[in-house]
């Protein structure tokens, strides 16, 4: 469904991508890994055209990304820090979403009632708490049904019921959808994702499932694995 | 879409303290220049000024500040299918218009309810209104090319200081020293460059206080008659050129 062809990108004298090959397949849920700075939501963003490759091409669906917008209604996008106009309520902000992607939220009932947003709703976003704020981002991200979700951090800043929650509806999702996750909990990653792909300062250390990684390493828990890349 | 998102956008802006506070800032200009102010042309002439200084700078402050805030924002918005170019321009427009709508209710309702209809200052106020695009253009490219907003901020500021004073400074300096050369002509079509200054001198000429610039009321009298025309039509040059610089930046900028 993604495919990275021989990507470079760099920020000013620092080179983050020098031939980046990746191929995220459809109907699988792989977690995006990495130390800090490694490339993990430039990497998600090159999907979106955040950002853009120097050089190489970016592939959803088949389509080069760049120049094109209309792919976009394929996706669902939680970024880390949501952040709306301040004086909108929850509602006038599905509202222009749904405006500006052209699409219904299909699904906003059955998540308003999974994320307990019944009350928030007609609250301006300047007066949510961080975590509600949260949920309104996974609201947006999930609401439309997109086959493919990426979701950068969905659980941070969530009370513990609403993140069970949250990844219960994310696990039932994965079924039928393509979903890309950036998470630091490693208990996280491994009850939600079938792959790994594992970053280091730009470049693919590790891609597959997470049995193979413990093989690779020889480590029993998914933690130590992962420790065991990190420190290697 | 574009429609729809100037809608979303200029509607959390109308809600915002900003319009509340342009608003208000006006009135209270109205009414302390129609308590002490002599004539209407006084009054109109140094409205002006105040509304060309501040309006440049309240569009630029606002600018500024609303992109460097609402960052992730517009990356969640690109994140959507949305053209990049249809985006800013919403962005602008719905900057201007917000602004623009909270300055001539500031202006108009005060001044008709403390003075009564006047022409004069009507075309003044309108006049202004072209400032508002212009700076808050410039302060998209402010947060277009710098990317920590302390020195966006900064940067934004030099600006109006430069379109304030220092380009005035300049000439003038450049009118000292070249003093003995008959470089008149050229120092005028300079500072008509300066869309501030044109402003000034169009309200100046508007009523019929020229005799005031001595030289350059003179000239301008004698070769431009009006210069509405001139002082509009720069400042959407000006305007369109800045949009069309932040446009090719903001389709290449990674977020």
């Amino acid at each position: 469904m993604i495919r990275f062809v021989d990507v470079f990108k760099s920020f000013g004298k620092k080179k983050l991508f020098e031939g980046l090959n990746l191929e995220f397949k459809e109907g699988v849920t792989t977690a995006i890994l990495g130390p800090n700075g490694s490339g993990k939501t430039t990497l998600v963003k090159m999907i979106l055209s955040l950002v853009l490759p120097d050089r190489g091409k970016v592939l959803v669906d088949g389509k080069d990304v760049q120049g094109n917008v209309g792919y976009k209604k394929l996706i669902g996008y939680m970024p880390q820090i949501p952040e709306f106009p301040d004086n909108l309520t929850v509602k006038d902000i599905v509202s222009m979403v749904e405006d500006i992607r052209g699409q219904r939220a299909v699904r906003l009932d059955e998540l308003v009632n999974i994320l307990n947003l019944e009350k928030e709703l007609s609250k301006r976003f300047s007066n949510l708490s961080g975590g509600t704020k949260q949920k309104v981002g996974a609201l947006l991200a999930l609401a439309f049904d997109a086959p493919l979700l990426i979701l950068d951090e969905p659980t941070v800043g969530l009370d513990p019921l609403s993140a069970h929650r949250l990844k219960e509806f994310i696990r039932r999702e994965k079924l039928k959808k393509t979903i890309l996750y950036i998470s630091h909990f490693m208990n996280e990653v491994e009850e939600i994702a079938d792959t790994v792909v594992f970053l280091t300062e730009g470049k693919v250390v590790f891609q597959g499932e997470i049995e193979k990684l413990k093989a690779k390493t020889g480590k029993e828990s998914f933690e130590e694995a992962m420790l065991c890349l990190l420190s290697s | 879409m574009l429609v729809k998102l100037i809608k979303y956008v200029f509607y959390d802006l109308l809600k915002s303290m900003w319009v509340l506070a342009t608003i208000f800032f006006y009135t209270l200009v109205v009414y302390f220049l129609t308590k002490f102010g002599k004539s209407v042309g006084k009054i109109t002439v140094s409205y002006s000024n105040l509304s060309s200084l501040s309006l440049s700078l309240f569009s630029l402050l606002l600018s500024t500040t609303y992109l460097y805030s609402k960052r992730n924002f517009l990356e969640f918005v690109l994140a959507q299918p949305v053209k990049r170019s249809v985006f800013l321009l919403s962005i602008v427009l719905s900057l201007s218009l917000s602004l623009s709508l909270s300055y001539l209710l500031g202006s108009l309702i005060p001044f008709y309810y403390f003075v009564g209809y006047s022409a004069g200052f009507l075309k003044g106020v309108l006049l202004n209104l072209f400032l508002v695009p212009l700076f808050v253009s410039l302060g998209v490219l402010s947060f277009l090319l710098i990317e920590d907003k302390v020195k966006g901020l900064g940067f934004s500021l030099f600006l109006w200081l430069f379109f304030c004073t220092i380009y005035d400074a300049l000439l003038l300096y450049a009118m000292v020293v070249l003093s003995e050369y008959p470089l008149e002509r050229l120092f005028l079509a300079l500072t008509l460059l300066n869309p501030l200054d044109l402003l000034r001198l169009t309200v100046l000429m508007d009523v019929g206080l020229y005799e005031l610039m001595g030289f350059v009321g003179k000239w301008l009298a004698e070769y431009l008659k009006d210069l509405w025309f001139l002082s509009a039509f720069l400042s959407l040059f000006y305007t369109t050129l800045i949009l069309f610089i932040n446009l090719r930046i903001f389709k290449r900028r990674d977020f």
